[in-house]
């Protein structure tokens, strides 16, 4: 995978989400109960308002001193033992991950969920390979096996599918033939996955936090599976986004106190781990090689430009639980990696108008994810942002520059202003074909009264009624 | 070893505008201090309490026992799972605990660093409990804190089915940020550390919780007095 999820044009896309009921249905119930249960844990914390301002500008002044917290931390890593490569994009990245696995021969990799090795395509490439890959997030490993399904959000991926689908997908993959009980359908997996785990040459993670003082990773997970990968596996590979970095311990603390109430309306994760180094002289398990691949991939260029604050971002998703857009379009609506509110945000910037500009239209602007995010990016602004850079700079949209120059030579021009409103009244004779047949589809048209205010009062006038 | 930084580090430094990496970086300020006021004051007493009431509140079998009492304790929670079962090797769990432990069933075996990889990791996969000791634990989110190095082995407490986590009452913290604080007094670090709130689950399907995925189906706590 890459940035791009889908090869159908955005209307399409929207088309068949919208048709779509079990997927409407799963994720507006996803909404209701993530954000209560969000709303109830930050309530039980309290100072809600303090929190966010702390990790905000605790995430603010990482990207601020960023090139100071990347070299410290690769200098702590590789003291701690591990190899530290950096990776300018993502052919960089993956080039460097195969180039391991072939070194060691490696046949089977498993792999805990990991945003940034989608972004660089990591998996597809390693099975051109001929490496096997499995992903060992209950929800990742389906979607991996119903022929590389697409997820639909960024922390509970298979969020589209109903237990029926899981059911289905693993009686005709894997011979599965219980019922679509979720209890019976996890056990399942358990067991498969369970032989994939002690059979694995290597380990593929990604990194929730990176601490720079001691050059230490971090994986956050509820299943269990963040510690399998990083703990049975001989080699491990860590791809990390290069914003995501804490100076200290002290600030993982307040990172990790918003990440799982922000994500899942839990205190903490069952599992938080620390890894820092390859395994010590004195221990029997865990991974004889540690590689730590930080990728830039266009960030560099997001930290550079004026939306810079995006890569605050610490990926949990809050920002699409709380919108109205994602509410009936799902991720797969978006067509990219990173959808909702911060792939808006994001994405433009982080590969071009030119492809992803059209999606910041999915926005209603109305701005809650703003109020929401745990780390304060400005995401419903810089959403608008973009749409004015694109209308106003870029005029990348040919059809609406035409329209908007055609309505500002209209009422810039008293005749032709004069004559089109003498005959605007005629629209409403052939609304529902044309341009306007996608608004009319769900709209009525405002009904346009034969006179002009302006002739009326005229006529008024002239026979002496006015007051 | 480190590969590729000067190129993409400057990359970053012209992007803040700067040739580059400073020699510090600027001030932290925080512009709140409200983690440090949760529980600052509690009892120990106080403290478990919370810790118990969390901890069964997310599925975790909660269990109290003196100093002589551990194990008893513990020989009640294995004679409900069954053998075999592995020990950390852990001064509060390697002598009357393991002998008590070894009359009772047949297997009990400590993890023995020295001995390799494939024997440990074979140990583990067999038994049917594993049991550690933490460092510390958290009130607010009953967690347990796990240094896992030498005698305790990471996969103590994630290949068997049942997980047993010893806590010494007096190191119940209130929260995370003392956790943070304690690693950050270390001189060095375990190559793994391992915070454990709960046994694992998931929600990936119609976001059903579902307790026991890839890690331990069942959690107990002993907490020792």
């Amino acid at each position: 995978m890459s940035i791009k999820t889908s090869p159908l044009p955005l209307k399409e896309r929207l088309r068949q989400e919208l048709a779509n009921p079990v997927m409407r249905t799963a994720i507006a119930n996803a909404q209701d109960l993530l954000n209560a249960k969000r709303d109830a844990a930050f309530a039980e914390l309290g100072d809600f308002a303090k929190w966010r301002e702390t990790a905000g500008a605790i995430r603010s002044h990482v990207l601020e001193n960023l090139d100071f917290y990347l070299n410290r931390f690769a200098e702590r890593a590789a003291a701690a033992g591990a190899h530290v490569y950096f990776a300018g994009d993502a052919a960089a990245a993956t080039a460097y991950g195969l180039q391991i696995l072939r070194d060691k021969k490696a046949a089977k990799a498993v792999k805990s969920k990991s945003m940034v090795t989608e972004e660089i395509g990591l998996n597809r490439l390693l099975e051109e390979a001929g490496v096997e890959v499995v992903e060992t997030d209950l929800g990742e490993y389906l979607l991996q096996i119903d022929d590389l399904d697409k997820p639909s959000h960024i922390v509970v991926p298979a969020l589209h599918k109903d237990r029926e689908r899981f059911r289905e997908v693993l009686a005709a993959k894997k011979g599965y033939t219980g019922d679509s009980v979720p209890e019976n359908l996890t056990r399942f997996v358990r067991q498969l996955i369970r032989k994939d785990f002690l059979e694995a040459d290597v380990g593929i993670t990604g990194c929730n936090f990176a601490v720079a003082e001691t050059g230490t990773v971090t994986l956050v997970t509820n299943e269990g599976n963040g510690r399998f990968v990083t703990t049975v596996p001989k080699i491990q590979l860590v791809f990390m986004g290069m914003e995501r970095l804490v100076p200290t311990f002290a600030e993982l603390d307040i990172i990790f106190s918003v990440l799982a109430r922000s994500a899942v309306g839990a205190k903490l994760t069952s599992y938080m781990s620390l890894i820092t180094g390859p395994r010590g002289p004195q221990d029997a398990d865990g991974p004889e090689e540690l590689h730590i691949i930080i990728v830039d991939n266009g960030r560099s260029r997001v930290l550079a430009s004026e939306f810079g604050e995006v890569l605050r971002c610490i990926r949990c998703g809050t920002c699409m639980l709380e919108c109205p857009a994602y509410r009936h379009i799902s991720g797969h609506g978006y067509g990219t990696l990173y959808p909702g509110p911060l792939g808006l945000a994001l994405v433009p910037v982080l590969a071009g108008y030119e492809d992803y500009g059209e999606i910041t239209k999915i926005c209603s602007l109305c701005g809650a994810c703003s109020q929401v995010c745990p780390v304060e990016v400005p995401l419903y602004e810089f959403i608008f942002e973009h749409r004015r850079i694109i209308a106003e700079e870029r005029r990348l949209d040919v059809g609406e520059n035409f329209l908007m120059g055609l309505y500002g030579a209209v009422i810039g021009n008293s005749k032709l202003y004069r004559m089109a409103t003498r005959l605007a009244h005629f629209s409403a004779l052939a609304p529902r074909a044309g341009p306007l047949a996608q608004w009319t589809a769900t709209r009525e048209l405002p009904a346009i009264p034969k006179t002009r205010f302006r002739d009326w009062f005229a006529a008024r006038g002239k026979k002496g009624n006015l007051p | 070893m480190i590969t590729g930084k000067e190129l993409f580090i400057s990359r970053i430094s012209h992007g803040l505008g700067r040739a580059a990496p400073p020699d510090t970086p600027t001030r932290l300020v925080y512009p709140h201090q409200m983690q440090r006021r949760y529980l600052a004051h509690a009892s120990t007493q106080k403290l478990r309490d919370i810790f118990i009431a969390n901890a069964r509140a997310v599925g975790v079998d909660v269990h109290r026992c003196d100093a002589g009492g551990l194990s008893a304790a513990l020989l009640e929670i294995v004679r409900k799972t069954g053998g075999p079962v592995i020990l950390a090797a852990d001064p509060l769990l390697t002598g009357d605990v393991a002998q008590c432990l070894t009359e009772a069933f047949t297997e009990c075996h400590i993890w023995d660093a020295g001995a390799g990889r494939e024997k440990n990791l074979a140990l583990a996969e067999k038994a049917k409990v594993g049991v550690a000791r933490a460092e510390m634990a958290l009130a607010e989110s009953a967690t347990t804190l796990l240094s896992c190095h030498g005698g305790n082995g990471r996969s103590i407490t994630l290949l068997p089915e049942n997980s047993v986590i010893v806590i010494r009452a007096e190191t119940i913290l209130p929260r995370l940020t003392q956790a943070m604080d304690w690693l950050h007094q270390q001189k060095t670090l375990p190559a793994s550390v391992n915070f454990v709130s709960g046994p694992s689950s998931t929600a990936d399907i119609e976001l059903v919780r579902v307790q026991g995925v890839h890690g331990p189906l069942e959690l107990a706590y002993i907490i020792v007095e």
